[in-house]
């Protein structure tokens, strides 16, 4: 059979599901980097590595949910985005995010696009996009998972994911364009 | 927004056709489309760019270790959720001597609350092999559980359903092929109702078999499958007398010979390309060997080529390589294994001090403690055993682990349930029919 890519996130978890903390730990190390890098993506600062501990702490408690038939990264980000959507709701600060990331992406106005000039990296851009069609570019690009695996952790159908992929790819257009 | 963006319908399909996650099919049609339509072209060609620029951007930043703060917190947080759960059933408690309508829905509320994470009892997880005692547990009366579970199972056309099962469909063959080995390998044994079942398995088997010989579909898969497949009708025509299974056996042997390549081994598909590897390899090596026991005479040339392929791709320390003796992308314990379970088959195997390396790898690495893994176990115990090693304590603590394993009740009882990395694949029936071919072996 071909070789897997992940090979033992399961028998990972189904130790951590038996109360090996070892195991555990293991799966923590494999993929903090990742988790920390996709908060840090979505807009988290100094308090990524708090709400990937979050989301660990949640696979910890729903260890013995898990259903090995699922992609164990799956499961990991179904879990990462309601710790995000919580860690967003107590600092009640989504819409200030949007909403200061959209005043620096106005393209329309000249001071601005002149500010965007200098400042316009992918993370600039990707903050510029509203935070569902984030998740769909970050969960993709960066962190490799596929459609449906995005659809089943956003708890929407593939093909919400497939226009949330294309709107968010026709507005980071648009904010490079303001470059040219 | 883009002035184009709703150009042309087919726009929302471009993110995806560059992303690969269209089908190849799809992909193709997609990729007709824009080569006559000025709108998408023009489209594709931004997004792009786009996604060049994004994935410039994509270095992780370093992270520091975050489990010793997280178990640091554990405690603290496993106290919140007790207290948390204690509200939660007492709001229930409450609610449901209010009105057990109000307490069904709150019970809705909180199962609807997380999707993918639905209820798995603890009991159906399996657990790192390390943390299960060895058991006492008869073996005979295992397998025996085993292949009534496998005679249970099997669809009325013959076949093991994956779906059913848990498994990917595109191995329907192989896994089906891998249930009737595990019948075949005590075949002498078998009561009348297994002998049919076995025959009906083959009958279904042969039935897949297409003009050119091949078993399986076209794809990834099609090489496993097919050489599992083989191997099934092998060791069936070895058991029984039918002439149209001897006859799908030589046409899928020859399917296998012409799908060698120059070097002497084998890729995933039958095309020209030189991409071979050690996995494919032993399977189709496995089969060969096989039929040349069996007196298939005409395969010899290619099973000696083939070993030749395999040998130069063991490492000086007796690791079987991937693609190349020092690349191990995956490990070495399962190829290392399989490789010399082929190369002891050959003629003068069990003298080759390469072979001897390999073996007293494979037994270091099977007496350490690991995470289950029926596809190595199986392979590991045939190569102990093909080496002549029937109570080799490595051997005998590896299917003490096996039989650990296996489901002693309820519906499944006799099956072993699929918790290691090839679980997603091959579900409970790969699970079962490896696990009884690890006990079997030798």
């Amino acid at each position: 059979m071909p070789e897997p890519l992940q090979p033992d996130d399961f028998a990972l978890m189904a130790g951590a599901a038996a109360g090996d903390t070892t195991a555990f730990a293991a799966l923590i190390r494999r993929h903090q980097s990742a988790l920390v890098n996709f908060f840090r993506r979505l807009g988290a600062h100094h308090e990524a590595e708090d709400v990937a501990q979050e989301t660990f702490l949640r696979v910890w408690r729903y260890r013995t949910r898990y259903r090995p038939t699922a992609r164990f990264t799956t499961f990991l980000f179904t879990l990462a985005r309601h710790a995000w959507a919580d860690h967003l709701r107590r600092a009640q600060k989504q819409e200030r995010v949007v909403e200061s990331f959209g005043a620096e992406a106005a393209p329309h106005d000249a001071v601005t696009q002149d500010a965007a000039r200098q400042r316009l990296d992918a993370q600039v851009a990707l903050a510029a996009l509203p935070e569902k069609l984030r998740l769909v570019v970050v969960m993709s690009l960066y962190q490799g998972l596929k459609y449906e695996d995005i659809a089943a952790a956003l708890g929407v159908p593939v093909g919400t994911v497939k226009s949330r992929m294309f709107l968010a790819m026709a507005r980071l257009k648009d904010v490079f364009d303001v470059e040219k | 927004m883009s002035k184009n963006k709703n150009a042309c319908v087919w726009a929302e399909e471009l993110p995806a056709l560059l992303l690969g996650e269209l089908s190849a099919e799809r992909a193709a049609e997609v990729e007709r489309h824009a080569a006559g339509c000025a709108a998408c072209a023009e489209q594709r060609e931004a997004f792009g760019r786009v996604l060049f620029r994004m994935r410039a951007a994509s270095a992780e930043q370093p992270v520091r270790d975050l489990a010793p703060d997280l178990f640091a917190r554990l405690p603290a947080a496993e106290a919140d959720w007790r207290r948390h759960n204690f509200w939660l059933r007492a709001a229930a408690l409450l609610l449901a001597t209010v009105s057990l309508g109000t307490a069904l829905l709150w019970n809705q509320h909180r199962n609807s609350s997380f999707d993918l994470a639905a209820t798995v009892p603890a009991s159906r997880i399996s657990n790192p092999v390390s943390s299960i005692p060895y058991p006492a547990t008869d073996k005979t009366a295992s397998v025996a559980q085993a292949l009534a579970w496998l005679e249970r199972t099997q669809e009325a056309d013959g076949h093991w359903d994956t779906a059913r099962w848990g498994a990917q469909r595109m191995y329907s063959v192989g896994l089906t092929s891998l249930a009737l080995l595990a019948l075949s390998a005590d075949g002498h044994a078998l009561t009348t109702p297994q002998r049919a079942v076995l025959a009906r398995g083959l009958d279904w088997l042969a039935a897949q078999q297409d003009a050119d010989g091949k078993l399986g579909p076209d794809g990834s898969a099609l090489m496993y499958n097919h050489s599992m497949a083989t191997l099934a009708l092998l060791e069936g025509a070895a058991l029984e007398t039918n002439s149209a299974h001897r006859v799908a056996c030589q046409r899928a042997l020859a399917f296998i010979t012409s799908a060698q390549r120059a070097s002497g081994g084998w890729g995933y598909s039958r095309g020209p390309s030189e991409n071979v590897n050690t996995s494919i390899t032993v399977w189709q090596l496995q089969a060969l060997l096989r039929a040349e026991a069996l007196g298939f005479a005409e395969v010899r040339p290619h099973v000696a080529r083939g070993l030749a392929w395999l040998g130069e791709r063991v490492s000086a320390e007796g690791r079987m390589g991937y693609r190349r003796a020092d690349d191990f992308p995956n490990g070495a314990e399962t190829l290392t294994a399989a490789g010399a379970l082929c190369l002891l088959r050959s003629a003068g195997g069990a003298a080759d001090l390469r072979v001897a390396k390999m073996l007293a790898w494979v037994r270091g690495t099977a007496a350490q403690p690991t995470t289950p893994d029926y596809y190595r176990c199986y392979f590991v115990s045939a190569a102990l055993a093909a080496a002549g090693g029937g109570a080799e304590p490595a051997l005998e603590k590896m299917r003490g682990a096996v039989l650990a394993r296996q489901t002693r009740d309820g519906s499944e009882a006799g099956s072993w349930t699929p918790g290691d990395r090839w679980g997603r694949a091959g579900g409970r029936i790969y699970a079962t029919a490896l696990a009884v071919l690890a006990l079997q072996s030798g």
